[in-house]
């Protein structure tokens, strides 16, 4: 059955896009990775406007972000204190980045952006992975497994100033550090339909030094809030929000992760990280492609909105 | 899958109006050489709008050289502007380079005739009443403010730069058009239009998905001998309905109000995951 997406103005089968809320949940559940990184090029292969896609993203995600946020709530996973300095930079670096969106979407270069950004991102990401993958494999080698020598750093982040105390998660920083890391963060969001999870995780291990039990929590926290101000402005500046293909992939979505956390004790990690590597790859690859050959039709076409 | 039997139904009902309306042209004045109706005169774009066919019937009275008289049938959307980008390779990535801008042309455009052959009208007539997509005055300027724009005339080297400007402005105009014939926007259907006897007639319209909404004329010429003898004008209204026509008609009209729902959706959507699962 087909469905007509008011916003992105195209016919798209409705089952297509269930099932790849379905399948993007599934793996996010499985990693605990929002996903974003993989449905905003995907939608862009099925024909959505790249601008469109990434502002429908920040919306799903926010629907996602929501129900994960709310289940670590209730388990105390949530330091609430180091969740607000990051949100505090992601509402100034996602009103910062649809800002940026909506400046390069009027010189017309706003879906090349996307498509090279996330090509280089993608890359990153499938690296990282395939790394993390071989390392472990590596590790798992009974002969081999020996202890890892714990790199002494000489910590930078120490000598900042305006120190804070977080209870929750036990620590004693600068509060330049969690405000630098929701900004940076909340850009990314906002301009490439992602929740930033990715980035944020190692970023608030290795650099604030979190402890895990508080990190997932206190970056969905930021997540719910630099996600609806995205939503809200990109509606607002670049009417690039598609309510009914975002609950679409909601729906499929919030059953995949379910089905996906169900999984994830059952399955070889290591195996499968490899297998979601190469997909990522593979999605990379497609982008770059894009970019790189030279198309069929070298005119594209856009119509001034109309007024109805 | 409904759509079949209605169309075939609506077809029915067309031929009895076809009928109706013969015996009204047979006392209709002589000043009125041709009459053409529509099936619908609202065409409803929804969120399952997959194309639709839009009957086009009327008479043309017959004169003493009925086989002489051609009938040309020209569907002009409402118009819209239009900017064109041209990708070209930067550091082996394909990106768009320079844009024009179209400030108003048809969103769509139809030319259907009763008649193949291409001479049978006079190529002046033709032209001055953009009886083809192909004459339609499509104003294409560069988005672009250029040094070489402002200093067109003039200098014998610049008329060089001013054949190289005119080369691209076609370039783009015939981009455009091509877009627009590829979408089914734009066209031409000679010898489309079936006669039924001496005076009547009818044509299938087909309209493709993604059919732009607004005010449409259909207009009817009656051409005798090469010359225009008889021209009619109707209305067709193509509007958005449905959900997809409330949605779209919020977001564009209160942006802000739009995404302060499409939070609350969300925030509600995910509340709801959350209940429905946790245990």
């Amino acid at each position: 059955m087909t469905i007509y997406l008011p916003i992105a103005e195209i016919s798209v089968n409705m089952f297509l896009l269930l099932s790849l809320g379905l399948g993007v949940g599934i793996l996010s559940g499985l990693f605990g990775v929002g996903g974003g990184f993989l449905m905003t090029p995907i939608l862009i292969f099925l024909g959505v406007p790249p601008a469109i896609a990434v502002g429908t993203e920040a919306n799903q995600i926010l629907a996602s972000s929501t129900s994960g946020f709310l289940g670590y709530w209730r388990r105390g996973g949530v330091d609430v204190k180091m969740g607000l300095f990051l949100m505090a930079g992601g509402l100034v670096g996602s009103s910062f980045g649809v800002f940026l969106f909506t400046l390069l979407k009027n010189i017309g270069q706003i879906d090349f952006f996307i498509k090279i950004v996330y090509v280089v991102l993608l890359f990153a990401i499938a690296s990282m992975m395939l790394a993390e993958a071989l390392w472990e494999k590596h590790r798992a080698h009974p002969k081999r497994a020996t202890r890892r020598k714990k790199k002494r750093r000489r910590n930078w982040t120490k000598l900042l100033p305006f120190k804070t105390r977080f209870r929750t998660s036990r620590l004693y920083i600068s509060s330049i550090l969690p405000l630098a890391v929701g900004t940076v963060v909340g850009v990314l969001a906002a301009m490439l339909g992602i929740g930033g999870g990715f980035v944020m995780i190692p970023a608030m291990i290795y650099i604030l030094r979190m402890p895990p039990h508080t990190v997932t929590g206190t970056s969905l926290f930021q997540i719910v809030f630099v996600t609806a101000n995205a939503t809200f402005l990109q509606a607002g500046f670049n009417q690039a929000v598609d309510i009914v293909l975002a609950m679409l992939l909601v729906a499929g979505g919030v059953v995949g992760a379910q089905l996906g956390v169900r999984w994830g004790t059952r399955i070889d990690a290591v195996q499968f990280r490899l297998f979601l590597a190469i997909i990522v790859l593979a999605v990379c690859a497609g982008l770059l492609g894009e970019l790189v050959l030279e198309p069929k039709e070298l005119y594209s076409i856009t119509q001034a909105t109309q007024r109805p | 899958m409904t759509q079949k039997p209605q169309h075939r139904r609506r077809s029915l009902a067309a031929s009895a109006l076809v009928l109706a309306l013969a015996l009204f042209v047979a006392q209709a004045s002589a000043e009125e050489r041709i009459v053409v109706d529509l099936s619908r005169y609202d065409v409803p774009v929804s969120t399952g709008f997959a194309g639709a066919s839009l009957l086009l019937f009327g008479a043309s009275p017959s004169s003493d050289n009925s086989e002489e008289a051609d009938i040309l049938i020209k569907v002009r959307g409402p118009l819209q502007s239009y900017t064109i980008s041209q990708k070209k390779r930067v550091f082996g990535f394909w990106m768009n380079g320079e844009r024009w801008k179209i400030s108003s042309a048809p969103a769509f455009f139809q030319i259907l005739t009763s008649e193949n052959d291409d001479n049978w009208f006079e190529n002046f007539e033709r032209r001055r009443n953009a009886f083809s997509f192909r004459d339609l005055p499509v104003p294409v300027i560069r988005a672009q403010h250029r040094d070489d724009d402002s200093q067109q005339q003039g200098q014998p080297q610049k008329a060089e730069q001013e054949e190289q400007r005119q080369a691209e402005q076609h370039a783009f105009r015939d981009a455009f058009l091509r877009h627009q014939g590829r979408k089914g926007l734009y066209g031409e259907s000679p010898n489309s239009i079936e006669r039924l006897g001496n005076n009547l007639f009818r044509v299938d319209l087909a309209l493709p998905p993604g059919l732009p909404t607004g005010t449409y004329i259909v207009e009817t010429f009656l051409v005798e001998k090469g010359k225009l003898t008889s021209a009619q004008a109707t209305p067709l209204f193509v509007r958005r309905a449905g959900g997809s026509a409330f949605i779209f008609a919020f977001a564009e009209r209160y942006s802000f109000l739009y995404g302060f729902c499409a939070v609350l959706i969300a925030l509600f959507a995910g509340i709801l995951a959350n209940r429905l699962f946790a245990r």
